[in-house]
């Protein structure tokens, strides 16, 4: 055996395989354990962050892992400022006081200082909850400045809770944890080798007097139909899946003021919507539309119209539907709503349904809303029919379309992990977990669950989420 | 160091950590091996706990220290007296040749009388809160101002970095 296997060996222990040390730590079973200022191997009793061989040797490198093995425990202290700098700047950064922070996560005030104090050594698990509600790399609390903080992020969130403010901090908090879960899903599908990539090339024509903006947008939903392989008659039974399975979009679900329909966040490369589970979106077929309309967005407006945030109320979407749509939003926002209703429901199609068998069918056959499949047929009809005389007795949505779209997170084997937290990312934390590129205790603390909890369930989650590798 | 030695039982080094056969070598005077005493000591080298990783593998004023049955001796873990060993600097096997040990640790001498004390050793690393404890209290007794690193209960381990 040469000096350098040995070496391997020594860190990764004998089961390990591979002539690098990357190959070696993906088929490690050692266990490391860090706190905020240190690493070292798993020992039994230790109350930190376990992380499975291939965490630590990703987050520290294999230097450091042969530190922490040959001399008992390894420094991981970028600075002595840190981890307490990064907090406070990102705080700061944010517009949320350390209040703010406490309250939203149920700690106390104190606790907060602390992590702004380079004098305190504070619990890791605390670090990292902190981190990811903050929208930081938690991997690297301490080790890193910055944590990879989205700066851009962090100031048009500061500018909509300050200058418009439409955000409460509570808010602001919510949409910095959905950029971290968009972060961990994008980083996990790296990992477990998932990761789809189709091109769309964005679109800055919004339209003009001699074609509209909804003329432009149909041809985008055309374009997007054809490019995942739809047909134009083709129902799309699961938007969610849609995202995932051939976009390889996080979409993530929490609860946000009333007013507040989705959002779209870039976390610096990641990209993901983000949808409320309140309010209108409660029908199946409102939230097909909100989530549609943001695949407008994220998919074909170009970089200078899609900020890192982008926030949409219900009456910005809702008004796309109405006769007066042209003069009541923003032609981004006009052409985001042309789009989601030619995506989901082809006009052509929608108006050859109605004819024969009313707008109900077209309603049940695309999973969309009375108002949506209205403004399709009258789009069809060149606007000319009367819009009063579309109507429907029943505006109800099926359990079916409910049962496809929802039923991540209604289903979800373990109660207490949040909305946000369900569905397709729980399947990526399980699936990693049992590659061992993630340990269990880091599974259980993306899923905000207990070890208990988690372990009675990991198989149920992976047989309602199966990740295809 | 009686009452703490009275307490504990020695123990052979960690061998899974051991990577090159001088790092048993047995170091020396020669080498600036001297025995922990009662302050003043002679010759020091004066410096406080790193504020970095980067600063610890580089600190030039970190010593470490085993106990032994008959002594504390300690040394400079890099100075240019131990340069010539594989790892261009001493470990705690160095000091007993390979041989037993109570446990070992890290020192650093911010004055003749005031030392930052940890428990940090993968060869003989300290075992318990308790033990740390006990090692404090004996550099006291030898007329120390000791400031302890601590330990560790995430890592259970001493801790290895000291926070002002």
């Amino acid at each position: 055996m040469t000096d350098d296997e040995k070496r391997l060996e020594r860190v990764f222990g004998i089961k390990s395989q591979g002539n690098t040390p990357s190959e070696r730590a993906k088929t490690s079973d050692m266990l490391f354990v860090r706190s905020q200022d240190e690493l070292s191997l798993f020992r039994e009793g230790a109350k930190g962050r376990q992380l499975s061989a291939w965490e630590a040797f990703d987050t520290f490198g294999f230097e450091l892992l042969e530190e922490a093995v040959c001399e008992g425990a390894a420094i991981i202290v970028h600075s002595e400022d840190e981890p307490a700098r990064t907090f406070k700047e990102r705080r700061i950064s944010l517009g949320l006081s350390t209040d703010d922070i406490a309250d939203a996560l149920q700690l106390d005030e104190t606790q907060i200082d602390d992590i702004e104090n380079s004098h305190k050594r504070n619990p890791i698990r605390i670090l990292e909850l902190v981190a990811q509600h903050l929208g930081l790399d938690e991997r690297k609390i301490t080790f890193k400045r910055d944590l990879q903080g989205d700066a851009d992020l962090a100031l048009r969130l500061k500018d909509y809770k300050t200058t418009y403010t439409l955000l409460s901090s509570k808010t602001v908090l919510s949409f910095t944890e959905a950029a971290w879960i968009i972060a961990v899903e994008d980083r996990l599908q790296e990992l477990l080798g998932t990761k789809k990539k189709i091109n769309f090339d964005p679109s800055d024509e919004y339209g003009d007097a001699y074609h509209p903006a909804f003329k432009i947008a149909y041809d985008l939903a055309h374009e997007t139909r054809k490019k995942l392989g739809l047909s134009q008659d083709e129902p799309i039974l699961s938007l969610r899946e849609l995202c995932i399975d051939k976009l390889s979009l996080p979409v993530v679900q929490c609860k946000l003021p009333l007013s507040i329909a989705a959002a779209t966040i870039a976390n610096n490369k990641s990209r993901g919507i983000v949808v409320n589970t309140d309010g209108k979106n409660q029908n199946v077929w409102v939230q097909r539309a909100t989530v549609a309309h943001e695949l407008g967005h994220l998919l074909w407006d170009p970089d200078q119209k899609l900020r890192k945030i982008s926030v949409d109320n219900y009456k910005d979407i809702e008004s796309g539907w109405s006769i007066h749509q042209e003069r009541g939003s923003e032609f981004v926002e006009q052409r985001a709503n042309a789009f989601a209703a030619e995506f989901l429901a082809p006009m052509e199609i929608a108006e050859s349904i109605y004819r024969k068998e009313g707008i109900r069918t077209v309603m049940e056959k695309f999973g969309v809303s009375f108002f949506l499949a209205r403004y399709q047929i009258w789009n069809a009809t060149y606007r000319t029919e009367n819009l009063e005389s579309i109507t429907v007795d029943n505006t109800e949505e099926t359990q079916e379309w409910s049962a496809r779209e929802f039923y991540t997170v209604d289903w979800f084997p373990i109660k207490s992990v949040p909305i946000s937290r369900r569905g397709y990312f729980a399947g990526l934390v399980r699936s990693a977990e049992k590659k061992n590129l993630i340990s269990k205790d880091t599974a259980v603390q993306y899923l905000h669950c207990s070890e208990d909890e988690y372990s009675a369930n990991k198989e149920s989650i992976e047989d309602i989420y199966p990740i295809k590798v | 160091m009686d009452v703490y030695r009275s307490k504990y039982v020695e123990r052979e080094p960690n061998e899974l950590v051991i990577r090159n056969a001088d790092e048993c070598k047995q170091l020396v005077a020669e080498h600036g091996v001297v025995n922990f005493a009662s302050p003043p000591m002679q010759n020091i080298a004066f410096g406080v706990p790193p504020r970095s990783h980067a600063e610890n593998s580089a600190s030039k004023t970190k010593y470490i220290w085993v106990v032994t049955k008959p002594a504390v001796p300690t040394v400079l873990e890099r100075s240019p007296l131990v340069e010539f060993l594989s790892k261009k600097r001493a470990t705690h096997t160095n000091l007993t040749g390979g041989g037993v040990a109570y446990s070992g640790g890290e020192v650093w001498f911010e004055s003749l009388d005031r030392i930052y004390v940890s428990g940090a050793s993968g060869r003989y690393p300290v075992r318990t809160p308790d033990e740390l404890e006990e090692i404090c209290k004996a550099f006291c007794r030898l007329g120390y101002d000791v400031v302890s690193f601590g330990w560790n209960e995430e890592t259970e381990a001493p801790h290895t970095f000291y926070r002002r």
